[in-house]
């Protein structure tokens, strides 16, 4: 049994690490590990429910609009509200995201 | 063959770094050792950011060239660098320098450290691990050490490394702070210049580093932020001012390109250079993209 770890894995966003464990040249078992925590959950607690898709397209610098329309997607499911305008129009279909 | 910097650079731009790599492997690992004894070493550390400054910054047009002429080599910078730690049974495999980026800052004496993102508490009480690591170890205290060995300035770029940004908003679930809290708590009084912005502007990052390499510190405000950038209110210079002037303000969507005050525009107390300095390459900014 050989142990390969990752760490840091780089050329992506995030901080991410993954072990795995081998065993006759097959992995036998793996993980990986997200090694940052923001608590962005957390601090849209009891916010204005404008301010959601701003904080939560900071999720990641690379892949922004997707948190954006799901967060935007989020108000509209709990609300019954749909978005007029810009946002409406880059909605994603169903399934896509 | 063997390769000068400058033309690795070349070609790497002309064609494509992972192609260059494969084709010149061996120059390539001269070079990268030459262009570790020489020139300006950068280290760039990322905590509890999203890579979105990083994004902003290689979008600057011509990076390499900028870098190249300023003689900055960046050494560890997770996303970009080609190395990655890679261990069997806990020893680095295979067993070179290059290969190890963990080792690879270690060995680095930075002139420059930029931070991208906030900086949470070393550890809580009842947890078994930290809220950011590297590696394993924990951000903040690879930080301090990186930065107590930061030869000549640490630019902390974007809002979450100048000003805490959003990790840090309430209720601040990781205890989250800027870089200059950081420094503060440790006692590094190594020069600090704050670039604040989601993201920082690629000109901002790029002319600061050249300023001080050049001239030396960039005149800063009593938030350590380069007066050139950030000395007056985006309100002060908006192509729009006119119209709050004259009380004139857009109240709902889709706008009718007067004053965006009453829509949530932050521009009245926000300081930078956006209305004459654009974004994406000179192309637009904010303002009038609302919809």
């Amino acid at each position: 049994m050989v142990t390969l770890k990752v760490s840091p894995l780089t050329r992506l966003e995030g901080h991410l690490s993954i072990t795995a464990q081998i065993s006759d040249g097959v992995v036998a078992e793996a993980w990986s590990h997200g090694e940052m925590f923001r608590g962005i959950e957390k601090i849209l607690l009891g916010r204005d429910p404008r301010d959601a898709p701003i904080i939560t397209s900071r999720i990641c610098g690379v892949c922004h609009a997707i948190h954006r329309n799901v967060s935007l997607r989020a108000i509209e499911n709990t609300s019954g509200f749909e978005f007029p305008g810009l946002p409406g129009k880059y909605k994603i279909p169903d399934g896509a995201g | 063959m063997k390769m000068s910097r400058r033309n690795f650079l070349k070609i790497a731009a002309a064609i494509g770094a992972s192609a260059t790599l494969l084709k010149y492997k061996l120059d390539v690992l001269d070079v990268l050792r030459e262009a570790r004894a020489e020139g300006y070493q950068l280290v760039w550390l990322q905590g509890q950011g999203c890579t979105g400054c990083t994004i902003s910054l290689i979008q600057y047009p011509d990076v390499l060239g900028a870098l190249e002429s300023l003689a900055v080599n960046i050494p560890f910078h997770p996303t970009i660098m080609p190395q990655a730690g890679v261990y069997v049974d806990g020893k680095v495999y295979p067993k070179t320098l290059t290969t190890d980026a963990m080792q690879i800052l270690d060995d680095t004496i930075p002139d420059f450290t930029v931070v991208e993102g906030s900086i949470p508490a070393v550890m809580l009480d009842g947890l078994e691990t930290h809220f950011c690591e590297v590696s394993g170890r924990s951000f903040r205290d690879l930080f301090v050490d990186v930065a107590s060995r930061t030869k000549t300035g640490i630019l902390a770029v974007g809002t979450c490394a100048s000003f805490g940004g959003i990790p840090s908003g309430d209720p601040n679930p990781t205890y989250a702070e800027p870089v200059s809290d950081v420094l503060t708590e440790a006692g590094i009084s190594t020069p600090l210049i704050n670039l604040p912005g989601c993201p920082a502007h690629p000109d901002w990052i790029v002319l600061t580093l050249a300023h001080v390499i050049q001239y030396g510190l960039p005149a800063l405000d009593e938030k350590n932020r380069p007066i050139d950038f950030y000395g007056e209110t985006v309100h002060n210079k908006c192509e729009r001012l006119q119209y709050y002037e004259k009380e004139k303000y857009d109240k709902e969507f889709p706008v009718d390109e007067k004053c965006l005050f009453l829509l949530g525009c932050k521009g009245l107390v926000a300081y930078a250079d956006c209305p004459t300095r654009l974004w994406n390459n000179k192309t637009n900014w904010c303002v009038r993209l609302a919809p």
